[in-house]
């Protein structure tokens, strides 16, 4: 069976992505009298190109030798608790993204930041909260301050 | 035009107007090592303060703010891999290795003096061949632009350090990148009826997910693994206390 390396992920995670642009690129306006060739043409030899690329670098790890894993399941269920709190954080970022507008950008950021340094630093210890809260009570208004009165701009 | 050179010469020298200058190649450093914080960020904030002042002292504020701002990019990408500002990013390359090497003193210091050799060689040039060029330039014509490109591509082969394959697949990336929003000719490319895209990607977000984002998770993962002998981080704010 065969192993997902990180060139082979990369090389298919790529083909997906050009697939998708591609079929995409079927929306871009067609070529007209006075733009013959069209606004799709350039995207389309990038694309054909990084397709090209990717099977290249598909084939190319292919001959690479690896250390087989005990199953692909087990890989990824590895992959995520090695980088369960990239993950996490990712999650929320996403999540801030979304409430920003709805919460505003104090209420907002300061849970992200609260939720987001318990998540690297850890909330078994009191010093460890003082940290969190310091920074995130204190940051939050100051960087508000400054882009509200100081820079004139309108956050959320 | 030495007759130019020396009445600029003593409008700058004037205290107020070196003072100035000081001042904002200081507030360019701390701006430009921030990453994210643009250059361009850094003059406009400084620009409000320059409407009370007069001509010289507010161009030189700015031209202060500017070069130091593009200096101040060197720190963050020695220190933490992640450059301050565009022109930095091939600092990482050589600055960041050798801070992680122990000598991010020698990597600052050989940055600090290639800007300031570049920046009088650029002046230098500037002075004694800017209206030549700028006539030169004038004759730039889509093909030799497409020759400029062609030849920036070019560079790819020697920056991918022996990895041609994936850095031709990065640059590629980046040229398909420029083309999502609307082109020179108002049509719109791969949007996904997102009107958040229409607008294409600027150049700084992209920046700072490329090389600051990663360089963080990438960052926080290590992190979290520990040192390798099973010893997990733990945060501490000594180095604060040690500093002050």
């Amino acid at each position: 069976m065969l192993t997902l390396t990180k060139d082979r992920a990369l090389a298919l995670a790529l083909l997906l992505m050009v697939a998708v642009m591609w079929v995409e690129s079927g929306s871009i306006r067609p070529p007209t009298s006075w733009q013959p060739y069209g606004s799709a043409l350039f995207p389309r030899i990038l694309l054909v190109t990084i397709g090209l690329l990717s099977v290249l670098l598909l084939v190319r790890s292919l001959f690479t030798r690896v250390t087989p894993v005990a199953s692909w399941r087990t890989e990824i269920s590895d992959w995520f608790t090695r980088r369960k709190i990239v993950v996490a954080l990712f999650v929320l970022f996403g999540l801030y993204a979304a409430l920003l507008p709805l919460l505003g950008y104090i209420v907002a950021t300061i849970s992200f930041l609260v939720a987001s340094f318990a998540l690297l630093l850890g909330i078994d210890t009191k010093r460890k909260w003082a940290i969190n809260l310091g920074i995130s009570l204190t940051l939050v208004p100051l960087v508000f301050v400054i882009f509200r009165y100081g820079l004139n701009v309108w956050l959320p | 035009m030495t007759n130019f050179f020396l009445q600029a010469l003593s409008e700058v020298g004037s205290f107020s107007v070196m003072g100035l200058i000081i001042l904002g190649v200081l507030f360019g450093i701390i701006g430009g090592s921030i990453p994210g914080f643009t250059v361009t960020m850094a003059i406009l904030v400084v620009f409000p303060f320059t409407f009370a002042m007069d001509p010289v002292s507010g161009v030189s504020l700015m031209v202060g703010v500017f070069v130091g701002g593009y200096s101040g990019g060197i720190v963050s990408g020695v220190m933490l891999g992640i450059p301050g500002t565009p022109s930095s990013i091939t600092t990482v390359y050589d600055g960041y290795p050798m801070a992680q090497k122990g000598e991010p003193g020698r990597a600052l210091g050989i940055g600090v003096m290639s800007s300031f050799l570049g920046t009088i060689i650029s002046v230098d040039v500037l002075v004694f061949f800017g209206p030549l060029i700028a006539s030169f330039s004038l004759n730039f014509r889509p093909w030799e632009i497409t020759a400029l490109i062609i030849f920036t591509l070019t560079l790819v082969a020697g920056l991918s350090n022996g990895a041609l394959l994936k850095g031709l697949l990065a640059a590629a990336l980046g040229l398909l990148i420029t083309t999502v929003g609307y082109d020179r000719n108002s049509n719109l490319r791969f949007d996904f009826d997102l009107p958040a895209l229409s607008s294409g990607f600027e150049m700084l977000p992209v920046m700072i997910g490329v090389f600051a984002f990663s360089q963080l998770l990438g960052n926080i993962e290590k992190l979290r693994d520990g040192d390798g002998n099973g010893k997990a981080w733990t945060p501490t704010c000594r180095f604060l206390t040690a500093k002050l």
